[in-house]
């Protein structure tokens, strides 16, 4: 016994892959061909894909052109230069640094018994925080 | 081979790579998105997966231009879905069209003009299917791949996508004949 496909299947066929055999599902070809060489109509449906095939292929086919400039910028701008990364890296570092030394220096209004007095420079400051009391030292 | 030296980090390598996917890839993206500018931001973003995700190729499940295809796609759709077109999609037939093609200079491409101009009131993913299957002569397994859907889903995609198509084309020429 011969497989067939259905007229129904057949239209779907071309109407997906167009009028070109050579596209069409490779397990279905022959059979379908068997069935458009049997209906007027559907010898008619294969002609009108095939014209329309070829109009779909020109339009997704249309030269884009590429501007090289845009081409290389593309590829720089999709992979971090190493310096880069090193600036942002260095640039990290440098901001915690900077938090880590200013933090301790300005008032900080939630504790008032911490007191900073105006005009001291940072080394004195540094000096006053880091100094241990009396009381401390009797811990070291 | 080249992508192995992209995954490694390679600059050089991931620059010849560029060179030989942007041109399909700019065209693929045009055509599904079927505006330049965004086509351009969207392979951008798929230059950018394709640099930090290279290690995630697996050669043994395709090729290097079609795990691409899939990416660019992607981002396509995604720049798509994030833009939300609100417009209805009968609108689309009476705006011109910014595919970057020569169709419009070209009087003497009329048909030409007018199919771009009712592939703009398709949906992006429709427009991708039909640049892979005729423009790339992508299988349909492969369609599907790029699209992550079935091979079926693919031809009813495709078929819809005919058949608006030619009514979009129909309709144009009954109101050009009134």
């Amino acid at each position: 016994m011969t497989a067939t496909l259905s007229y129904f299947r057949t239209a779907e066929i071309i109407a997906a892959y167009g009028g070109d055999p050579a596209r069409w599902p490779d397990a279905e070809r022959v059979m379908t061909r068997d069935v458009v060489a049997a209906n007027p109509a559907l010898a008619t449906a294969v002609a009108e894909a095939r014209t329309f095939d070829a109009d779909l292929a020109a339009w997704a086919r249309s030269v884009v052109p590429v501007d090289p400039a845009k081409l290389v910028a593309a590829g720089q701008t999709a992979r971090p230069q190493p310096v880069l990364r090193w600036a942002v890296g260095a640039a990290i570092a440098v901001s915690l640094a900077g938090l880590l030394t200013v933090a301790p220096l300005r008032p900080d209004r939630a504790h008032p018994g911490v007191v900073i007095t105006t005009g001291t420079d940072e080394a004195t400051a540094f000096a006053q925080i880091f100094t241990p009391t009396p009381d401390e030292e009797q811990f070291l | 081979m080249l992508m192995a030296r992209v995954a490694d980090g390679d600059a050089r390598a991931f620059t010849a790579l560029v060179g030989e996917l942007y041109g399909p890839a700019l065209r693929l993206a045009v055509r599904t998105t079927g505006d330049c500018g965004e086509a351009e931001d969207a392979l951008q973003t798929a230059l950018t997966r394709l640099w930090t995700e290279a290690r995630r190729f697996d050669p043994a499940r395709g090729s290097v231009g079609g795990w691409f295809r899939r990416i660019v796609v992607n981002a396509c759709l995604d720049r798509r879905r994030r833009l939300r077109i609100v417009a209805p999609i009968e609108a689309a037939a009476h705006v011109a069209s910014d595919l970057p093609t020569p169709y419009e200079a070209s009087a003497a491409n009329e048909r030409a003009r007018r199919l771009a101009v009712a592939m703009a009131a398709l949906n992006p993913r429709q427009r991708a299917a039909i640049t892979l299957f005729h423009g790339e002569g992508a299988t349909m397994a492969e369609v599907a791949g790029a699209l992550e859907t079935t091979a079926k889903a693919v031809e009813g995609l495709l078929a819809r996508a005919r058949v608006e198509l030619v009514r979009s084309l129909a309709g144009d020429r009954e109101t050009r004949d009134e």
